[in-house]
């Protein structure tokens, strides 16, 4: 067994070798115009001569070919830019972009004049660099220059050549290594990327990188998104003292968390310095004697985590390896982030996927602002020209990266996410600064107050032409940075905008098909979803058949012969073959619209949904179940994210007639941490002037409940804007919900007021009766029939139609309102109708206030939710 | 909150929704006797012990609910997915002795026909 461990382990060293030794070849053959063969060959032959392996002469000629550019530690100096490039020199030694990894050396050296007879240790070299400093010293040139003196024609001997010493541990020396770490830092760059893990990687930094140097512990630790640092590796470190400082919260003083607050790197020469900077922290925390933390930094230049490595009492003073470590450290901050996608599921992923797939169901535009931190303040006054008027300590954040955007983004400028993302707040919204919103946002991420806008008028230029809108915005705080939100107020602009978009949210398309006639008629979504140009016109039955997948075609035909002889609504769900090829899984409800002798069949009508990425999300959702059961220590951020979900879900604006139909509603979230349940509601004016009412409960708690809750209302929407009616729009969904077999049963209350008529129609499934209020006197409503949604896929939905006078009032709950734990349910209504019949009077705010008032205490195993409307007028 | 990682915990047998030990057969019907709560806590073992249960082929189950106090709509769910599969498999599920709440929970959601409950577990194996 252990012989076949050394086996694997001595292979996996080998392939790590090979991916230097592959570059080096590379190397040689474009530079001697010779063959793979010939240039091994060579390898071989130095490799001889030298007495060194194979792997340390190809890195080593690698290293004199192009040695790293001073990889400084992040200073001040402009990241966006200096350190893009100087994080990109380091490409060619990586074999993880191997197309250029090959190429490139030979190509970028072409200039170099001197063919490289590869003998290690000739001294740094590198024509590449040139163009590099040439392209950063317009922009910087203080330091472009010092980036331009080392490598364009000096040769290097192999000792080192600036004696670290003299500046002992800045940053700002210009970093020439010497040549056998030239040779190091190639095979390090090379080996890191085949890292297993992180306590892999800690492992390779300390005996492949630092072993000369006798390292012996080796740290890694990550910025998370809420501040605090992750050890993602340790080597050297005793397995307890890592497993207890797996979180370090940022309020703690210890050498990592100070390294990334400050960006500047931290070395402590023995235990009694360690002691004396850090009174409160046991000295022999981190093994050895002697101490460098540096930081790590990401591709854009940002302080991403930080790299400590200690070293025995028995080494020297090891001050003049900053510049190594920096190195070593812009490697290692490079490298991590792709370890974490090559070993999948990483801590992160999984909470992103859902969080995103929920963002992606929302109607308004959502952006997630991730923090940017520039030390030093002079070089962050540059590059973000006004932080507003608001003052420059917002610790250390000076602007915002647009992390990601929701698919209802489109700004001002008819930006969609893929255009923001990745994007400065200042550099697209500049408007923002110069109005002071931007300074707000600043202030929500660091006071963690929400800022709740007023509609105000936002201008941006937007190629040229001054364009206004007016909207609400709203910002609240969200792990380390700002979740950013707003709505668009132009109600003929948004309603059509919301129906279109319920729709898609839902995936959802209506069609009818006229046996007599033989037309077709579809809603705009069929095409989207089949994957049509709406131009081509809407195709006939013989080119639909076309559309089915052909395994599932009989399965399609025989649904469509029992539907047209057995005229009873059918549900099936199916692939689709979409001319673009993308796969896509719809599912398909259809019924018959017979005459009145319910013989002969009219028309065939129905609903197709595009269940493709619902799939995919319940897949991710699944994931992140998996996650949350590990992760535990996060269950106060999922909270607060799930209940920001829900209030961002339920989010619904006041009427903009409240001339024709007063509402309120009061939500209470469930008052222990992931009990938030799926509660939610909806108000929404419909095409033909109806206001839809909706209120209901998915059953479940946390994240599953949020997303069937998303999918449930928006759904319902959907189908609502087709103008069905509610029975027939909840068998619709009952359908839906059943045939996805999902893990959710819901209920839900669907009322479509008519303001004209003055009328109520109703339908229910499975939820609690609503009260109708007349002057003051409450009365249960006797309830349709109608089974909770997901119960049967046969069930069926009857409807009521309550007549309403002027004054009258309508209350819809969930069952937090009424059942307590312990407590009959019974009961619990009659409670709610004794207090209605205290204080409901008159106004419909005051009514609710009074309900909520009396019965809303927060209750701690299930949200509260208690809305109503009122016609205006009466007494 | 970490109430329901406490089962997955392995916390010991107060917790356990079904009492395995006390199954018996009666008239044709498999008795399962359930007590506590059927909740969203206690939904994964008990979704997990009642298809191990009543796995194989076409079974009729009882599930004893004198003892559940509480009921929420995640175990509604479960005795819905319980319910479904065994009348899919050519089996059937009934209640026996709910209390008020569970009953009144049945009524609300208008699902009796789907989980018809009888006062008691005599009544409920007849025929």
């Amino acid at each position: 067994m252990d012989r076949l461990r050394a086996e694997v382990d001595g292979l996996r060293r080998a392939m790590r070798s090979r991916a230097v030794i592959e570059q080096a070849k590379g190397l040689l053959m474009a530079r001697m115009s010779c063959s793979a063969d010939e240039a091994f060959g060579h390898l071989a032959q130095l490799s001889q001569h030298t007495n060194m392996k194979l792997a340390e002469v190809a890195a080593g000629l690698l290293g004199v070919a192009a040695p790293p550019s001073s990889p400084a530690v992040p200073r001040g100096g402009s990241p966006g830019t200096g350190q893009t490039a100087a994080g990109r020199t380091t490409a060619p030694g990586l074999p993880g972009t191997e197309s250029t990894g090959v190429g490139q050396p030979g190509a970028e050296q072409s200039d170099a004049g001197q063919p490289g007879t590869g003998q290690p240790g000739s001294g740094p070299r590198g024509g590449g660099q040139s163009r590099r400093a040439r392209a950063a010293a317009d922009r910087k040139p203080e330091g472009g220059r010092r980036r331009g003196t080392a490598p364009t024609s000096r040769t290097v001997p192999p000792a080192r050549v600036h004696p670290a010493e003299e500046q002992p541990g800045t940053t700002r020396t210009p970093l020439d290594l010497s040549s056998e770490e030239a040779a190091r830092y190639h095979l390090v760059a090379a080996v890191l990327e085949t890292a297993d893990d992180g306590d892999d990687m800690a492992r390779l930094l300390c005996e492949e990188a630092l072993g000369s140097t006798e390292a012996c512990m080796v740290a890694i630790a990550l910025l998370e998104p809420d501040g605090a640092l992750r050890l993602v590796g340790t080597h050297g470190v005793p397995a307890q003292v890592a497993s207890q400082w797996q979180r370090i919260p940022p309020q703690t003083s210890v050498p990592l968390t100070d390294v990334v607050h400050s960006g500047e790197p931290v070395h402590l020469p023995d235990r009694a310095a360690f002691a004396a900077r850090y009174p409160q922290v046991d000295a022999a925390l981190m093994p050895g004697e002697q101490l460098w933390v540096v930081p790590l930094v990401d591709a854009q230049g940002a302080t991403s985590g930080a790299l400590a490595v200690g070293w025995p009492a028995s080494v020297q003073d090891m001050s003049a390896a900053a510049s190594f470590l920096g190195a070593l450290a812009q490697l290692c901050g490079g490298a991590v982030p792709r370890l974490a996608a090559r070993t999948a599921r990483g801590a992160l992923s999984g909470d992103e996927m859902w969080f995103r797939a929920l963002l992606d169901s929302l109607l308004d535009p959502v952006l997630i602002l991730a923090p940017i931190r520039e030390a030093g303040t002079e070089s962050a006054g540059a590059s973000t020209p006004a932080s507003g008027g608001t003052g420059g300590d917002h610790g250390g954040v000076t602007d915002f990266r647009i992390d990601y955007a929701n698919a209802a983004t489109v700004d001002l400028a008819g930006r969609t996410g893929a255009d923001v993302v990745g994007r400065r707040m200042t550099d697209l919204y500049p408007g923002m600064v110069v109005s002071g919103v931007f300074g707000q946002l600043l202030d929500v991420q660091r006071t963690g107050t929400p800022y709740e806008g007023e509609a105000e008028q936002f201008i941006e230029m937007v190629s040229g032409h001054l364009r206004s809108s007016t909207m609400t915005l709203r910002a609240v705080r969200f792990l380390d940075g700002v979740l950013l939100s707003w709505r668009i107020h132009d109600e003929d602009e948004r309603r059509a905008a919301q129906f279109a978009q319920a729709q898609r949210l839902a995936n959802l398309g209506t069609w009818q098909y006229d046996m007599g006639t033989g037309e077709t008629v579809w809603s705009p979504e069929m095409f989207t979803i089949i994957g049509l140009d709406r131009a081509d016109g809407t195709p006939g039955p013989a080119a639909l058949a076309d559309a089915v997948a052909p395994d599932d075609l009989p399965a399609v035909e025989a649904v469509l012969h029992e539907l047209l002889t057995e005229h009873r609504p059918q549900t099936l769900e199916f692939r689709v073959t979409r001319p673009d090829g993308r796969p896509c899984t719809v599912r398909a409800a259809a019924e018959a619209v017979c005459d009145p002798d319910g013989e002969e069949v009219l028309a065939l009508r129905g609903v197709l949904q595009d269940v493709t990425a619902w799939r995919r999300t319940q897949d991710a959702l699944a994931d992140a179940r998996d996650q949350l059961a590990e992760e535990r220590g996060r269950t106060a951020t999922q909270h607060a994210a799930v209940t920001l979900l829900q209030r961002a879900i339920i989010d619904v604006p006041p009427p903009s007639d409240p001339e024709v139909m007063r509402f309120a509603a009061h939500y209470v979230p469930a008052e222990s941490i992931a009990q938030v349940g799926g509660d939610w509601y909806d108000r929404v004016t419909l095409p033909d002037g109806r206001i839809l009412v909706a209120v209901g409960d998915v059953s479940g708690h946390g994240l599953p409940a949020a997303a069937g809750m998303t999918q449930v209302r928006h759904a319902l929407r959907g189908m609502a804007y087709t103008g069905a009616e509610p029975a027939q729009i909840l068998t619709w969904l009952n359908r839906m919900v059943c045939h996805q077999r999902s893990d959710y049963i819901a209920t839900v209350i669907c009322a479509l007021v008519n303001p004209r008529t003055r009328t109520m129609t109703w339908s229910q499934a499975g939820h609690l009766p609503p009260l109708h209020v007349r002057e003051g006197a409450p009365r249960v409503l006797q309830t349709p029939f109608g089974m909770v949604l997901g119960a049967s896929s046969g069930a069926a939905y009857g409807s009521a139609v309550v007549d309403l006078a002027p004054g009258d009032m309508v209350l819809m709950y969930t069952d937090g309102l009424v059942e307590h734990r312990g407590a009959d349910l019974g009961r619990g209504l009659s409670r709610l109708v004794g207090t209605v019949r205290e204080g409901c009077d008159g106004e419909l705010d005051a009514c609710v206030e009074h309900v909520m008032r009396h019965l809303g205490t927060p209750n701690p195993q299930d949200d509260t939710c208690l809305i109503g409307f009122q016609i205006p007028g009466g007494k | 909150m970490p109430e329901p990682y406490q089962h997955e915990d392995g916390q010991e047998d107060e917790e356990r929704v079904v009492d395995a030990d006390n199954v018996v057969e009666r008239d044709g019907w498999t008795v399962v006797p359930v007590r506590g709560d059927l909740d969203f806590y206690s939904a994964p073992m008990f979704a997990e012990s009642v298809r191990s249960l009543a796995a194989p082929g076409p079974r009729r189950v009882v599930l004893d609910l004198a003892d559940v106090e509480f009921m929420d709509s995640t175990g509604l769910r479960l005795l819905l997915g319980v319910s479904r599969d065994l009348r899919e498999a050519g089996g059937a599920l009934r209640l026996a002795g709910p209390g008020d709440l569970v009953l009144r929970l049945l009524e609300v959601t208008q699902v009796a026909p789907l989980l018809p409950a009888f006062p008691d577990v005599t009544s409920a194996c007849s025929d």
